[in-house]
C-alpha cells in the first residue's frame, strides 16, 4: 500500500472523527451520556489518525491477527536473482534490487601517519558523498569466519597421519626416527585441530550496497548494477582497492545472519558460554 | 520533526481540542470529558513525536508477536528481530550511533575537528580488538545538492546579518545576543567556504547492528542485550549518542538491510531515535 492510500487513511479516521464532533454540538443537554460515548469514539479516531503517519502499515495485518500474531508479510523477506549477485524485495507494486560492493582495505592505524589517519578518516566521507541521485550504504561489518571447510580438511588430514603412525606403530622394523617424526607430525596436526575449535575466528570487510527501483525485475537489476559499478570504481579510486560485487555466499554474509554466525561456530560459542 | 509531522499533529490537536470546547453538551460528566481529552491529547502528542515509547508498550500489554517476513519474529517486547532457522535462534538488535554530526549538519562548529577524525582510525582499531561477536557500523548517506545547500546557507545568512544589523541599532540588546549572533553568522560563513574548498554537503544516518545466537528465543534475546551492553561500552570512546533502537524505527532499520528508499524517506522514517 503507498502513501497516498495511507493519508487516505488519515483523511477518513479525522474526517469521521470531527462528524462525531459535529454530533455532539448539536446534541441536546439531557444526551450527556451519548455525548461522553460520542467523545471517546470521536477522540479515539482522532488519536487512530495520529498514528497512521507511523503505523498505517500496520492497521489491517492487526486487525487480521490470529493467536496475537501479526503477521506483516508470510514472504521471504528478499530473493536472490538467478545470477546470484543482487538481491530483489517488492514492495507494494515496486520492486526493488541491491547489489553490494566488497571494498578489500587492509590498512591498519599502526602503519599509518597522522595526515594518512586524517585523510583515511576523509576518504569514508568522500565515499559515501560520491553520488548525490540515490542513497549508499557503507557497512563495515565483523563477522565469523565459516571454518567448516577449513576444520574438515584439518579433520582429514589429522585421521590420515594417525592411521599413517599407528601403523609405523605397529610394524617393528619401523626406525625410531621415522616414529619419533611421525609422532612430532601427529601432536602438530593435534594442536592445530584443538586450536581451531578453541574460539571463533572473525574477520572484518568493509562493503556498500545500492539499491534501485524499477518496473519490473529485470530494470531493477541493471539499474542497480550500473550504480554498483560506479560506486566501485570511485571506491577503487578511492581507496586504491580493487573494490568488486559480492555474490552468492558472500553476499548472504553481509544479509542474513546465520551467514555471519555459521553453524560451525555455534558449538564454540555454546562451549564458551 | 518534518513538515508533514508537524501538520498532522496540528490537525489532530485541532480535532481533539474540537470536542473539548462542547463542555456544555458533558452536563455533569464535565470533568471525565476532560480527563479523556487530556489523555487524548497525550497520547496524539506520544505517538507523534516519542512513538518508541508507547508502541513497546502497546505490544508487551497486548501480548503481540509480529511477523515481518518467513522465519522471522520481532517479539512482544520489539527489541530484536530473531530469525528461526537450523533450530537455532538468531537475534538482531539495533543502537543509534551517528558518529559525528556531520560538519554541514552540525549546529556549532566543533574546533579540532580535524584532530578528533584523525583519531578515528585508532579507535575503531581498539573498538574492533574488544569486540568477540559480529556486528555491523552502519552509514546511509546521500550527497545533498551542492547548490541548493549554498542557496539555503547563504539566505540564513542574510537572514543573521539582518537580525545582527537591527539588534546593533537597538539600545536594549544585550551584548550576549550579539555575540551569539555573531557566531552563528561564523559558523554558516565557514561551512560556506567548506563548500567552495570542495567538501560535499551530507544527509545521513548511522547506526550499529548485531547478531547472537541461542538455542533458544529467551537465550538468543539475553545474549542480544548483553551484546548491545558491550558495544555501548565500548562505542563510547567515539562520544556517541547510543540508544537501543525499539519499535516502529527497528522494523524499518531491519528492512533496511535488504533494500533503500529514497533518503528523504529514510530520513523522515527516523526521526526520533537517532
Amino acid at each position: 500500500m503507498n502513501k497516498n492510500f495511507y493519508f487516505i487513511i488519515f483523511l477518513a479516521f479525522l474526517s469521521a472523527s470531527f462528524i462525531f464532533a459535529v454530533i455532539i454540538s448539536i446534541l441536546p443537554p439531557s444526551l450527556f451520556p451519548l455525548a461522553i460515548l460520542l467523545m471517546i469514539i470521536g477522540l479515539f479516531l482522532d488519536v487512530l489518525a495520529a498514528s497512521t503517519k507511523f503505523y498505517a502499515y500496520y492497521f489491517t495485518p492487526f486487525l487480521k491477527r490470529k493467536n496475537n500474531t501479526v503477521v506483516l508479510n508470510a514472504e521471504p523477506p528478499f530473493y536472490v536473482t538467478a545470477s546470484g549477485n543482487a538481491i530483489i524485495v517488492r514492495e507494494d507494486e515496486n520492486v526493488y534490487a541491491s547489489v553490494f560492493v566488497k571494498i578489500p582495505v587492509y590498512l591498519s592505524s599502526t602503519e599509518m601517519s597522522d595526515e594518512d589517519k586524517l585523510n583515511f578518516a576523509r576518504s569514508f566521507s568522500k565515499l559515501i558523498t560520491i553520488n548525490s541521485k540515490y542513497p549508499m550504504k557503507l557497512a563495515s561489518q565483523l563477522y565469523y569466519l565459516n571454518k567448516d571447510e577449513y576444520i574438515r580438511r584439518i579433520s582429514a588430514k589429522l585421521n590420515e597421519v594417525e592411521d599413517r603412525y599407528e601403523k609405523l606403530k605397529a610394524d617393528k622394523t619401523t626406525p625410531d626416527r621415522l616414529l619419533g617424526r611421525a609422532e612430532g607430525e601427529l601432536a602438530m596436526w593435534h594442536n592445530l585441530f584443538d586450536g581451531v575449535n578453541k574460539s571463533p575466528s572473525q574477520n572484518q570487510i568493509a562493503y556498500t550496497m545500492v539499491s534501485a527501483m524499477g518496473a519490473n525485475e529485470e530494470e531493477a537489476v541493471a539499474i542497480a548494477m550500473q550504480r554498483a559499478e560506479e560506486i566501485s570504481a570511485g571506491a577503487g579510486s578511492i581507496f586504491g582497492v580493487t573494490a568488486s560485487i559480492a555474490s552468492g555466499e558472500e553476499m548472504l554474509t553481509f544479509i542474513e545472519p546465520e551467514y555471519s554466525i555459521p553453524p560451525a561456530t555455534i558449538s564454540e560459542l555454546l562451549k564458551k558460554d | 520533526m518534518d513538515e508533514e509531522t508537524i501538520a498532522r499533529v496540528g490537525i489532530t490537536l485541532v480535532v481533539a481540542m474540537i470536542f473539548a470546547t462542547y463542555s456544555s453538551a458533558y452536563g455533569p460528566l464535565y470533568i471525565l470529558a476532560l480527563a479523556i481529552f487530556i489523555i487524548a491529547v497525550i497520547l496524539i502528542t506520544i505517538l507523534s513525536l516519542a512513538d518508541f515509547l508507547l508502541f513497546p508498550l502497546f505490544t508487551k500489554m497486548l501480548k503481540i508477536t509480529t511477523i515481518p517476513a518467513k522465519d522471522y519474529t520481532i517479539p512482544k517486547e520489539n527489541e530484536g528481530v530473531v530469525k528461526y532457522v537450523n533450530g537455532l535462534y538468531y537475534a538482531t538488535g539495533y543502537i543509534t550511533a551517528n558518529v559525528y554530526n556531520y560538519v554541514f549538519q552540525a549546529e556549532q562548529m566543533t574546533e579540532g575537528e580535524d584532530s578528533e577524525m584523525a583519531m578515528g582510525p585508532d579507535k575503531w582499531e581498539k573498538a574492533l580488538m574488544s569486540i568477540k561477536f559480529p556486528f555491523k557500523f552502519v552509514a546511509i548517506g546521500q550527497a545533498v545538492d551542492i547548490q541548493k545547500y549554498r542557496d539555503d546557507l547563504e539566505g540564513r545568512r542574510g537572514y543573521l546579518e539582518f537580525q545582527f544589523s537591527r539588534s546593533e541599532g537597538d539600545a536594549h540588546t544585550s551584548s550576549t545576543v550579539l555575540d551569539d549572533l555573531k557566531r552563528r553568522m561564523r559558523v554558516i560563513q565557514v561551512r560556506i567556504d567548506r563548500l567552495g574548498a570542495g567538501e560535499r554537503p551530507l544527509s545521513s544516518m548511522m547506526y550499529i547492528e548485531t547478531t547472537s545466537v541461542g538455542i533458544t528465543l529467551n537465550d538468543s534475546l539475553t545474549n542480544l542485550t548483553q551484546q548491545v551492553d558491550q558495544l555501548q561500552t565500548v562505542f563510547n570512546v567515539f562520544d556517541l549518542n547510543l540508544v537501543r533502537v525499539v519499535g516502529r524505527e527497528m522494523y524499518q532499520l531491519y528492512k533496511l538491510n535488504y533494500y533503500l528508499p529514497e533518503m528523504d524517506r529514510i530520513i523522515s522514517d527516523f526521526q526520533f531515535q537517532k
